[in-house]
């Protein structure tokens, strides 16, 4: 009778351990690169529709606030906004960091020094946290 | 008793085992999905590439990296003056996309204002009525034919005067010039500016040249105007594109038809250098019949524990 309660025992306990750790491991692995890469997808959906005209080079605070390009360069949203600006509350835990940088046509890991001229592209970098655990850094090109 | 214990543990790591395959395939399928999709993006990246090097006429193939784990090969070939094919392959964690689409393409001006083609250049020079403007030259209620042509540093002022022909400067024909080069067109009364069959389209042809109303004008100018800045405040209408170094200041007197519609064909005497992509398509591929015997007869492989 105790060595079957103490099989039981070691049983459950081993089990929900291992149980946990699935758990943990699907998070890490299955959800938290999707969600990454969502919210990303959020950002760039949301800069190719707005305008390219100068503002006041000051980042954004809030989704609100974002009326042109210019505004998601340097910005941080934590909880994360959508691509119509909503804050997806639900992802409180997550951050976007976005950075929008001139680079050479020719050579897009080169700076450019015309953001308008023709031969330059807009290049799009939205790193996503979780916590402070950075979860992906994705890129994309723009037209200026 | 410990018969009921095994069985129990035996159900119980059996659900640990299944719960854990499910996470491993789970994982796969992620990393997977996350992978196409930064494929697509870095397609969707080299399409903009694309677009931006046809408008600064710059490389048409290039491989190049979007990011750090992302790459996209880009590959434009003309097929027609206007027309051109456009191959993009993008890959992305061992994931690979690849598409070939048709561009429409029509000109445009981007940093580079339009040049004078060699031909036009050529008909120029060999041009038979020719009005040389040397220094300061005031033309008034008068009609000048041919090739109206402005010497290097020269002041040009109309006023009252029909131009049955086209207006260049000497910077235009030599492609290059300095300050000191740079020419003056002064307009007032009524205007009209046509264009030499030689340069059919175009009525200004002078990148170096600062175009100015005096107020009076009242103006119709029927083809393109390429110039250094352009500013009118009287009243009358421009027919053809304009094209200058510094944002053109004209009257809301003054119509603008056909401008802003569908885009507009450039003169053949001037080249732009640049193109816009004005459709895009890509075919949906279709398999072959012997692509689509091999599917009907594929066997998927067994599913290994």
């Amino acid at each position: 009778m105790l060595l079957g309660t103490l099989v039981l025992g070691t049983m459950l306990v081993t089990a929900t351990t291992a149980l946990t750790s699935a758990a943990v491991a699907q998070d890490q692995l299955v959800t938290a690169p999707v969600t990454a890469y969502s919210l990303a997808r959020e950002i760039h959906s949301l800069a190719l529709v707005l305008p390219r005209d100068a503002g006041d080079g000051q980042p954004a605070a809030s989704g609100a606030a974002v009326l042109l390009l210019e505004d998601l360069d340097g910005a941080s949203f934590n909880p994360p906004i959508a691509a119509d600006r909503r804050r997806l509350t639900y992802d409180e835990d997550w951050t976007q960091q976005v950075a929008i940088e001139p680079v050479e046509l020719g050579d897009p890991a080169q700076p450019a020094a015309d953001a308008t001229a023709a031969g330059t592209l807009l290049r799009l970098t939205v790193t996503v946290l979780q916590g402070s655990t950075e979860r992906g850094s994705y890129v994309w090109w723009m037209s200026p | 008793m410990l018969l009921g214990v095994l069985l129990l543990a035996v159900l119980v790591s059996t659900v640990c085992l299944g719960y854990a395959r499910h996470v491993v395939i789970a994982a796969s399928n992620a990393e997977a999905a996350v992978a196409v999709q930064q494929a697509e993006g870095a397609a969707d990246s080299g399409l903009v590439w694309a677009k931006q090097s046809l408008l600064a006429a710059g490389d048409r193939t290039v491989r190049l990296n979007v990011g750090s784990n992302a790459q996209v090969a880009v590959n434009v070939v003309d097929n027609g003056s206007t027309l051109r094919t456009l191959t993009i392959q993008s890959s992305a964690s061992g994931v690979t996309q690849a598409m070939e689409g048709s561009l429409e393409t029509y000109a445009t001006v981007a940093d580079e204002l339009p040049q004078l083609t060699s031909s036009a250049r050529n008909a120029i020079v060999t041009h038979p009525a020719v009005v040389d403007v040397v220094g300061s030259q005031s033309f008034s209620a008068t009609t000048l034919t041919g090739i109206i042509y402005l010497h290097n540093g020269a002041h040009l002022t109309l006023t009252d005067c029909i131009v049955a022909g086209t207006i260049v400067s000497q910077p235009a024909l030599a492609g290059r010039w300095s300050p000191a080069d740079c020419t003056t067109i002064s307009l007032g009364g009524s205007i009209v500016i046509e264009s030499d069959p030689a340069l059919a389209g175009c009525s200004i042809v002078a990148p170096d040249a600062a175009v100015i109303g005096d107020g009076s004008e009242a103006l119709q100018i029927r083809g393109c105007i390429v110039c250094d800045s352009l500013s009118l405040t009287g009243w009358g209408a421009l027919h053809g594109q304009i094209a200058s170094t510094s944002v053109p200041t004209l009257n809301r007197s003054i119509d603008l038809p056909g401008s802003g519609r569908e885009p507009r064909a450039w003169p053949a005497a001037l080249a732009t250098g640049s193109e816009r992509i004005g459709r895009v398509s890509f075919p949906r591929p279709v398999a072959t019949p012997a692509q689509q015997a091999a599917i009907r007869t594929f066997v998927f492989p067994p599913d290994t524990p």
